[in-house]
């Protein structure tokens, strides 16, 4: 799953010119972090990502994701942004 | 990547949640801690399911799955998915998206959907692996080459909608619902990832708008996480770059996630010091691309072209192939990275048994045509929680 968006604005063409101008924008400080060497010398890392699903007796999937997750971490927003 | 949350959260459906297993180093005994943390994520996650009646299952599409799952009234209520069925759906002639799919039986499956949640029937495993920059380009072209043979040996959805399709039918339904958004590509990578970033703005209008907030780069975040190439660079605001494997499915067991995982980062690590020895001018990149799509549609019974050392090519299953990689997989893996031996060597095990005998793929093939889809999938949600370190491939299984 990708990032949740805070708060959803609609795409009239204004909205879509400062997105790309946004992008672009953070597109050089990426550029230039890399190039100061923010990105290099740490050690390799990995990690996984696994999607599961819930199903009822009858092997039909089961809407009740929320309900578990509230279950076992009843603290923890369940979707959030990234 | 400590932005990865380490808990379970929502993701597009209803009835999906997603694990997220805490990255670490890649090192010792990496592969068995992986599967341990999944384990307990998971072992929670069933114990609560199991108080509803329900179970937790790991499949790339379930085959009791079909279009009566899909409508926005399974949708969850994530601001990011009404956004992306919105953006997906608009233009659409009469507001339903065509979906057709040529099954490697012979038949044409179309369908017409309503919205943005026939993703939702499709579960995955992705793996991160972190890069440095400068390694960025050979390390996704060695990734690249191997993705079709790992593909192959993972294959785990047939079906969908009662129909038997690809292998790995989620490569064939994903691509047609993101249409250009999800592909294998088109060339060896010759930059870095800033530069298949620029080409991606360049080439998508954005899905998501948001009202501007500071969070890190995270207009351009939200852009890049809106194309789904099947392997692609992601940066995190640890200054972590990774490349994201994304086309193997989810399940069925700890055991299998954890050697697919091991497979994953040894063939891609492989794949890049072959690409320091200018393997990309060896294999068009179009033979590449065609073993992706060839390895969707047959999975281990795949015949995949290969170098065959002396300038030409040759047709080979995936288990040829990787019978020729086991000791160069090893050897990176232990040798170099410092991975534990005895770990590397189960994991591989667990691999070449698949690749030779059946996959996942294989196995619901088999059981669907002797039992059904009902209690195939009743075998597959016992065998795969009864003892998580009984692979696929050695399930009961008549040939």
């Amino acid at each position: 799953m990708g990032a949740e968006p805070t708060t959803l604005i609609e795409p009239t063409t204004a909205a879509i010119a400062n997105n790309q101008a946004g992008a672009l924008r953070d597109l050089h400080i990426l550029k230039q972090l890399m190039a100061d060497g923010a990105f290099s010398n740490k050690p390799r890392t990995c990690g996984l990502e696994v999607e599961a699903g819930i199903f009822g007796p009858t092997g039909q999937p089961s809407p009740i994701a929320r309900r578990i997750l509230n279950d076992i971490h009843p603290d923890v927003p369940a979707t959030h942004a990234q | 990547m400590t932005s990865i949350p380490t808990y379970p959260r929502l993701t597009l459906n209803k009835y999906n949640l997603e694990i997220n297993v805490a990255p670490r180093q890649c090192q010792g005994f990496v592969i068995d801690e992986l599967a341990a943390d999944l384990g307990r994520h998971l072992d929670a996650l069933r114990q609560s399911a199991a108080k509803y009646g329900t179970q937790i299952g790991l499949f790339g599409i379930a085959p009791t799955i079909d279009d009566r799952h899909t409508g926005i009234k399974w949708m969850t209520n994530s601001l990011r998915y009404q956004a992306l069925n919105k953006a997906i759906m608009a233009g659409r002639p009469n507001k339903v998206l065509p979906i057709r799919i040529e099954s490697t039986r012979g038949h044409v499956h179309y369908c017409e959907i309503p919205d943005f949640t026939t993703e939702g029937v499709m579960n995955s495993t992705q793996v991160h692996l972190s890069v440095e920059p400068k390694d960025f380009t050979t390390l996704y072209n060695g990734a690249l080459l191997f993705a079709p043979v790992c593909l192959a040996v993972f294959a785990s959805s047939p079906f969908f909608a009662y129909r038997s399709l690809w292998a790995e039918t989620r490569i064939a339904l994903f691509e047609a619902i993101l249409k250009q958004r999800a592909f294998f590509g088109s060339d060896w990578v010759r930059g870095g990832p800033c530069e298949l970033f620029a080409a991606w703005l360049d080439q998508f209008p954005p899905f998501i708008l948001e009202e501007p907030n500071n969070l890190w780069l995270r207009t351009l975040k939200l852009r890049t996480g809106t194309v789904w190439p099947w392997i692609r660079p992601c940066v995190f605001p640890d200054h972590t770059l990774t490349l994201e494997f994304r086309s193997r499915s989810s399940g069925p067991t700890i055991i299998d996630t954890a050697a697919d995982f091991m497979l994953i980062a040894g063939t891609a690590l492989l794949g890049q010091k072959l690409m320091e020895h200018d393997w990309a001018g060896q294999i068009p990149f179009e033979l590449v691309r065609d073993n992706f799509y060839t390895a969707a549609r047959w999975g281990n019974q795949a015949s995949l072209i290969w170098p065959d050392g002396k300038g030409g090519y040759e047709e080979l299953k995936a288990w040829q192939i990787l019978e020729s990689y086991y000791q160069g997989i090893a050897t990176m893996l232990i040798d170099e990275h410092g991975l534990d031996a005895s770990s590397v060597n189960y994991h591989l095990a667990v691999i070449e048994h698949r690749s030779k005998h059946f996959n996942t793929s294989q196995w619901l093939d088999w059981a669907i045509d002797f039992y059904g889809p009902q209690y195939a999938m009743d075998l597959y949600l016992k065998y795969s929680q009864d003892n998580n370190s009984t692979p696929v491939s050695t399930w009961p299984h008549e040939h």
